[in-house]
């Protein structure tokens, strides 16, 4: 009989043991891993206002929308991935091309490594805490290394989405307009409404033409003062947001501002097409970011180095690498930051030449380009090993000197990794 | 000992100009600061902590640009940003714009949010960056984007020529005043597809240009001194030069920038609106049980239909702030709620030359609740009731309960070394 207890009592144990096992196995936060890029669908979104901005490290902060009163949230720091992807206006951007006040989608990860960060390390379940204060849940999610950061009509033309616009209510060049955000392809589920404030100051593109809201009304487009019905119009906004009458004691907790609203296709391509010339000639001087796959090493400092480029970028890019062309390839950080000294990199670099040039086929994750290269050079050095961010170019673009607080020189600690310092606390 | 007197005299010449009128001029409380008494400089936007109300600027100095690292700048109280030929915040500006700065030693180095730097830091030579890049004067009263500028001073870019190559290339032109006359500058400057051409209410690019032939899509053009207003940035340029600006808007006209300028009058409008306008206590006349009349001087560079919103007779508000313009709030109560309501008994204009910083328009309002952040020399921002009463963003008002000496006197600490 005690023998049979003692049994039943480490039969107990042991299926006890299993469960929490599965338990802890299942709840282990996924986190991004060397030399993989993270699935998309494991990130967690959220969205917020971009308040702060330290681009020469590839961070800042976001107001992030929780259930509460959306102005009493403190700015939530957040960092770029090596490989985040930066959209605005439906096209590659970098961090210093949004301007402050405008609402991005994130889609966020835990640190990669915690010890390393450059933003605050929270605890992996921040983003279920209430934070207090009247500001709910949601608004501190640990999920701050960030892969992909989108304003409102990138995030729409990537889901393929459109805004209806439903009504308008106007006096005196401002006013607010109810809008609902769908599929561009019809479907069955029913979509809720959004009100949301506009002023004198929101841009209204058409063609070529920048208007604004009294263009509108002289057109008698929309009336001088009340209400119209504007019949599901389909157009695309630009989301900031301000502080909305209402949003303290009383009234709506979260009211975003509409900056501009692209009335035909036309216009937002116009928009996309002078974001992507400019991040065109951002990443022509600042060479493109890449990770090591692989090296070969030869003799007397010889190696064949392989890479994968970062996606997001505009193709004419990536076409510019081609086999057999001459290029340069340079350690980098994980802000992208170029090791380079006072001499720029252009001097410091290894030179080289491009033996293949591969693009993969298939699904690719996001923050690939798909495209690896296979790059020769007599002059391997420390930064570049498997696993390590790198810049290179094609010897096609220009050979510029970059700023000075885009690379590192003499190399303390806190340059190379940045820490969290930076951001208040509230 | 005879080479005594003239090494000595040689050492000091670069710092007499420094002390020529005396003591170095710092503004002082209660002051508007004269402009001409600013050092002026230009350079880069590179950094903005917009709710202090400081950012970094890369300036222009004699050497190389890209070496310079990026200058700490805080902005006065009173201190004004134009963007856009129009009143803006720091959040207004395009990271990238090439500023135009007149700024001062800080007036109280002990609470500076931004370094303290030796008064002779502009004349020194700071490696490949030249002289005249990281001046102590980082205590801006005017910060201004080119269009500004030019506006202010009646210059406009009259279009030389043009080098066209594959959608990029560069523009020589010559700044001078409108009306003619004075000293012209001429310089060369890159342009690229990215660059934006204004046109009456159209956005165009460069290949519209080459389209209606008004460009050549190769080679170059003489523009035969067409009149224009230039947007300007920096970034790298190709080859061994220095220091070349490049061009990022082109107005072609003046309902173009007419219509940016009403944007960006617009938009800080509707910030100063949200935010209360700022001023300074002039005078306190204390009554009973906690009445006072309280004189304050609003401050100036904000579109004049704002200052017209302030009425006789008019109920207000009145709420203490700090130098960096930041309200205080309380835990669950918002600025209007811990704001000191009362009646403005008096709106009197000031006539004559107004300095910069200041409106000269003084209010005087009469409340019931005279608070300890109303002290003659303290700044406070003041909503008259016809504005819409909103609630400010967290990171922009000082909460009562947890505010620490760092919120009220930001530290340098937030600025990189390079």
């Amino acid at each position: 009989m005690k023998l049979n207890f003692s049994r039943w009592v480490a039969a107990l144990h042991l299926i006890v043991f299993i469960l929490v096992s599965n338990a802890i196995a299942q709840e282990k936060p996924f986190r991004p891993e060397a030399g993989k890029f993270p699935p998309l669908e494991k990130a967690h979104s959220y969205r917020g206002e971009l308040i702060f901005v330290d681009h020469a490290n590839r961070r800042g902060s976001i107001r992030v929308e929780g259930t509460g009163k959306f102005y009493r949230n403190d700015p939530h720091p957040f960092a770029l991935l090596p490989y985040g992807i930066v959209r605005y206006y439906d096209a590659p951007a970098d961090l210093r091309d949004v301007p402050l006040g405008t609402v991005l989608h994130a889609h966020g990860f835990l640190p990669p490594d915690p010890k390393i960060s450059a933003v605050p390390v929270l605890p992996a379940n921040n983003k279920d805490k209430d934070a207090g204060h009247y500001r709910g849940t949601g608004i501190f999610p640990a999920e701050n290394h960030v892969l992909l950061l989108e304003d409102e009509p990138s995030h729409c033309r990537r889901n393929g989405l459109i805004w209806k616009l439903m009504e308008v209510e106007i006096k005196g060049n401002e006013g607010s307009i109810l809008a609902r955000r769908e599929p561009q392809k019809k479907d069955e589920k029913k979509y809720e409404p959004e009100k949301m404030t506009f002023d004198a100051a929101t841009r209204i593109w058409r063609g070529r033409e920048s208007i604004r809201i009294s263009d509108l009304i002289n057109e008698k487009v929309w009336p001088a003062n009340g209400k119209k019905e504007l019949n599901d119009q389909a157009v695309l906004l630009g989301i900031t947001w301000k502080p909305a009458p209402g949003d303290g004691l009383s009234g709506a907790f979260t009211r975003f501002h509409v900056s501009d609203i692209w009335l035909d296709d036309k216009s937002i391509e116009h928009a996309a097409y002078f974001q992507t010339e400019k991040h065109n000639a951002l990443i022509r001087s600042r060479w493109m970011p890449a990770r090591v796959d692989e090296i070969n090493y030869g003799k007397f400092g010889r190696a064949t180095v392989t890479a994968t480029l970062f996606g997001g970028m505009d193709s004419t890019l990536y076409d510019d690498f081609k086999k057999d062309v001459g290029g340069q390839i340079n350690g980098a950080e994980n802000t992208l930051k170029h090791t380079a000294g006072h001499y720029g990199p252009g001097h410091m670099a290894s030179g080289g030449k491009f033996l293949r040039i591969e693009k993969t086929s298939g699904k690719i994750p996001l923050g690939s380009s798909g495209i690896q290269i296979q790059f020769e050079t007599d002059l391997i050095i420390e930064g570049i090993r498997p696993g390590r961010i790198i810049r290179v170019r094609p010897n096609s673009w220009p050979k510029m000197q970059i700023p000075r607080e885009e690379y590192l020189f003499n190399n303390f600690p806190k340059d190379r990794f940045p820490t969290p310092a930076i951001f208040p606390k509230y | 000992m005879k080479h005594t007197l003239p090494l000595l005299a040689a050492l000091l010449a670069p710092l007499t100009p420094l002390f020529a009128e005396g003591a170095p001029f710092r503004p002082e409380p209660g002051k508007f600061p004269p402009l001409e008494k600013a050092h002026s400089y230009r350079g880069e936007l590179t950094f903005v902590d917009h709710t202090n109300r400081r950012g970094s600027i890369r300036i222009q100095g004699n050497g190389k640009f890209r070496f310079t690292g990026p200058s700490p700048f805080a902005m006065l109280p009173y201190g004004m940003v134009r963007y856009h030929g129009a009143p803006a915040d720091l959040r207004d500006i395009p990271l990238g714009t090439v500023m135009y700065v007149h700024a001062f030693l800080p007036p109280d180095p002990k609470i500076s949010s931004v370094p303290v730097l030796p008064i002779d830091n502009r004349l020194k030579k700071l490696g490949n960056t030249g002289i005249g890049t990281a001046p102590a004067e980082n205590h801006v009263l005017l910060l201004e984007d080119e269009t500004s500028h030019c506006r202010r001073h009646g210059l406009v870019w009259k279009l030389k020529q043009v080098t066209l190559n594959d959608h990029a290339g560069f523009i020589t032109a010559r700044r001078e005043l409108k009306a003619g006359g004075g000293q012209a500058h001429e310089e060369t400057l890159t342009f690229d597809a990215a660059t934006r051409f204004w046109r009456g209410r159209e956005r165009l690019d460069v290949q519209d240009l080459i389209a209606e032939k008004i460009w050549p899509a190769n080679g170059k053009k003489s523009l035969e001194n067409q009149t224009v207003l230039l947007g300007i940035i920096w970034k790298p340029t190709p080859g061994g030069v220095f220091m070349r600006f490049h061009v990022s808007d082109v107005w072609l006209n003046d309902a173009a920038m007419e219509r940016a300028a009403q944007n960006q009058t617009e938009t800080h409008k509707a910030f100063i609106k949200s935010r209360w306008m700022p001023g300074w206590v002039d005078a306190v006349e204390y009554g009973k049980f906690g009445n006072a009349t309280v004189t304050a001087t609003l401050f100036g560079g904000m579109d004049a239909s704002l200052y017209a919103d302030f009425k006789k007779g008019q109920k207000a508000m009145l709420a203490s702030a700090e130098n960096t313009l930041k309200h205080w709030a309380s835990g669950t109560a918002g600025t209007s709620q811990m704001a000191s309501k009362g009646i403005l008994a008096n709106i009197t204009k000031a006539k004559g030359n107004v300095p910069f910083g200041s409106s000269g328009t003084q209010i005087s309002l009469k409340t019931d609740l005279v608070t300890e952040g109303f002290r003659p020399g303290r700044i406070v921002r003041i909503h008259p009731n016809s504005w819409p009463i909103v609630e400010v963003p967290r990171d922009e008002y000082l909460h009562d309960a947890r505010t620490t000496h760092e919120d009220r006197f930001p530290t340098p600490d937030i600025f990189p070394k390079y």
